[in-house]
């Protein structure tokens, strides 16, 4: 019968067409020499311009003694790694974007120096609030070891008071979202309490705790708390109906519902909280640390604006800035990790 | 009909089933319904006229306000086993796991050890085929993929009862008479008692041995229909005049209920 053929023939044709022609992700086209030499060149012409207003400008005003030149060298070796990675981008052609974000980091720091030198040089702007760049690095080579240690201090009372405060957060999220009683009797708790600022609590904290150490692991315990309770229990709120029945009717029980279905479908809603979490226990951190605990970036600044010396308050907060990079990039690999099916092709 | 059926399966019995979803829309009404163990039944109906909820009252995941559910002899009112799968047709694989991990994770619900569930998973994967699939996630996966998959998933458990709610509406031609074969494969060899909600005539008339014809609002059993055509369905052709014969009759009947339901929605002003 011509029905039957035609049926064969379109099966036919559709097992023909059947393995999906993918397009591979990294067919991206790769950035041209000629945008590499524009990016290469410009940041070599901006970082020699920051070593001649540097050296050549005269220092005006009377200066008693010389201070140690840091910015001369930290430009030469800027200068350094523009030129081997503008080698390194003609030999490894598929790191050209990575490259090409180094040039566009170079370029905007570069161009901030200049100004920033020709009114130091011209003595516009005064010491000690508004210091040299050349200051501000040598914070970095004199007072590596009270920095290394101010870091470790931080991190340590920053990861215990997250860690704490996150679990915390996941298990009553999830105690929230998934019992009708709890969430009953606690939901309104939790809602009033939740959203006072953790530095109101500094008061009680002081006179609770035995010291400002497990104060300020409880402050930023607190802040990290929040977020993720509220995101957690909304995202075990929200599990689609329709998946939680699926897994009942292949026999599932509730311990396996609540394992394997509702905590696997709440965790992109959980790493919204624990990214959201993140940056207030990093201010919580630094007001703790602000308050009385002896070591740490925190106390590092009062301790820097004490004497005066601003460029140890800025070279602090640039770290600060790096360490959060750090902290945020190292839940996002976990993340990636864990929701690897989000992504679809992308797996590790 | 006499069907030599093993004895581990049950028979679905339904009576005097009322369901009606607030405020006031009666879904089912005085519903009563008899299937026999190792039976295929299929319900069609217009839309809306209650196939699905009496599905998911079987399942076990809607309640019911007045009557009656049995299988094998266990009384259902919300609760759920793994004795009675549904196929749905969203399909409803989890997307986090693989389809593998999918298959296994029906295992493992109804029981067995994790590394027995996923041996068994696996085996299922490569009788189906599927190998080449095994460790692709849902959304790496094509439609008809993904509900060979699902049924995979509640064939592997094997069930006594398979609840199929419009499962294959959703497929392109290919598989869906793949995944129809495969089904009548399944049943035609475990006996297994099949419950088949579908909106299509051609696929109820092909696939099952009674078509229990539904109207709606309320959604009652207008009829059952006995569909006499051997039991080796993939025999049968799909434009045989006996088969052609009984789409029309069945037909005919859902189109005078599809005008009613249209005249009440008008006198009701919908």
């Amino acid at each position: 019968m011509a029905l039957e053929e035609l049926r064969t023939a379109i099966s036919a044709v559709d097992r023909a067409a059947a393995p999906p022609t993918t397009v591979p992700l990294d067919a991206i086209p790769l950035p041209s020499d000629r945008i590499i030499n524009l990016r290469a060149g410009p940041t070599v012409i901006i970082w020699l311009t920051v070593l001649a207003v540097h050296n050549l400008i005269p220092q005006a005003g009377a200066t008693f003694k010389v201070p140690a030149d840091y910015l001369s060298p930290a430009a030469l070796l800027v200068l350094g790694i523009a030129l081997a990675t503008w080698g390194f981008a003609y030999i490894a052609k598929g790191r050209r974007e990575n490259v090409l974000a180094i040039y566009r980091v170079l370029i905007v720091l570069g161009i901030v120096l200049i100004p920033w030198e020709v009114a130091e040089r011209l003595a516009w702007i005064k010491p000690p609030f508004f210091p040299t760049a050349s200051k501000v690095i040598g914070v970095y080579i004199e007072d590596y070891p009270t920095l290394l240690l101010s870091i470790a201090y931080s991190m340590r009372l920053m990861i215990i008071g997250y860690v704490i405060g996150s679990t915390v957060g996941i298990f009553s999220g999830l105690a929230l979202g998934w019992s009708k009683h709890v969430s009953n009797w606690a939901q309104f708790w939790m809602r009033l309490i939740g959203p006072i600022p953790a530095t109101a609590w500094i008061p009680l904290a002081i006179v609770i705790f035995p010291n400002t150490f497990s104060a300020g692991i409880f402050l930023i315990a607190f802040a990290s708390w929040f977020p993720v309770m509220m995101l957690t229990s909304s995202g075990v709120a929200g599990v689609p109906k329709a998946l939680l029945e699926a897994a009942q009717t292949l026999g599932a029980d509730n311990k396996r519902l609540l394992l394997h279905v509702v905590i696997p479908a709440a965790l992109p809603n959980v790493f919204v909280g624990l990214f959201m979490s993140l940056g207030t226990a990093f201010a919580i951190l630094v007001v703790a640390e602000m308050m009385g605990v002896k070591a740490g970036l925190g106390w590092y600044i009062t301790w820097a604006q004490g004497w005066s010396e601003y460029h140890k308050v800025y070279a602090s907060m640039l770290v600060l800035g790096a360490l959060f990079i750090i902290v945020v990039s190292g839940v996002f690999k976990v993340r990636d990790r864990l929701l690897s099916w989000q992504k679809g092709i992308i797996r590790w | 009909m006499t069907i030599a059926h093993k004895s581990t399966t049950g028979g679905l019995s339904v009576r005097n089933l009322h369901k009606t979803y607030p405020p006031d829309i009666v879904a089912l009404k005085n519903v009563s319904l008899e299937l026999e163990a190792g039976t295929f039944t299929a319900i069609i109906g217009p839309s809306g006229c209650g196939k699905t909820t009496l599905l998911k009252i079987a399942a076990g995941i809607e309640s019911y306000q007045h009557g009656e559910v049995f299988f094998a002899g266990e009384r259902i009112a919300g609760n759920t086993s793994w004795k009675r799968s549904v196929i749905y047709q969203d399909v409803r694989l989890f997307p986090w796991l693989t389809a593998q991990a999918n298959v296994a994770f029906a295992l493992e619900s109804k029981g067995l050890p994790k590394a027995e569930a996923r041996k068994q998973a696996a085996d299922w994967i490569k009788r189906q085929g599927l190998e080449a699939h095994a460790d692709a996630y849902p959304a790496e996966l094509s439609g008809g993929m993904r509900q060979k998959i699902g049924v995979c998933r509640v064939l592997a458990n094997e069930p006594e009862l398979i609840l199929c709610d419009e499962p294959f509406s959703a497929l392109d031609w290919t598989a869906r008479e793949s995944l129809q074969l495969e089904l009548l494969h399944y049943w035609y060899d475990q006996r297994k008692t099949v419950l088949f909600v579908t909106h299509n005539v051609e696929e109820a008339v092909y696939m099952a041995q009674r078509v229990v014809l539904m109207s709606a609002r309320p959604g009652v059993i207008k009829e059952i229909v006995d569909v006499p055509l051997p039991e080796e369905r993939w025999d049968v052709r799909r434009e045989s005049p006996e088969l052609l014969e009984v789409a029309r009759y069945v037909n005919n009947h859902i189109a005078d209920e599809v005008r009613k339901a249209k005249e009440a929605e008008l006198e009701v002003g919908y």
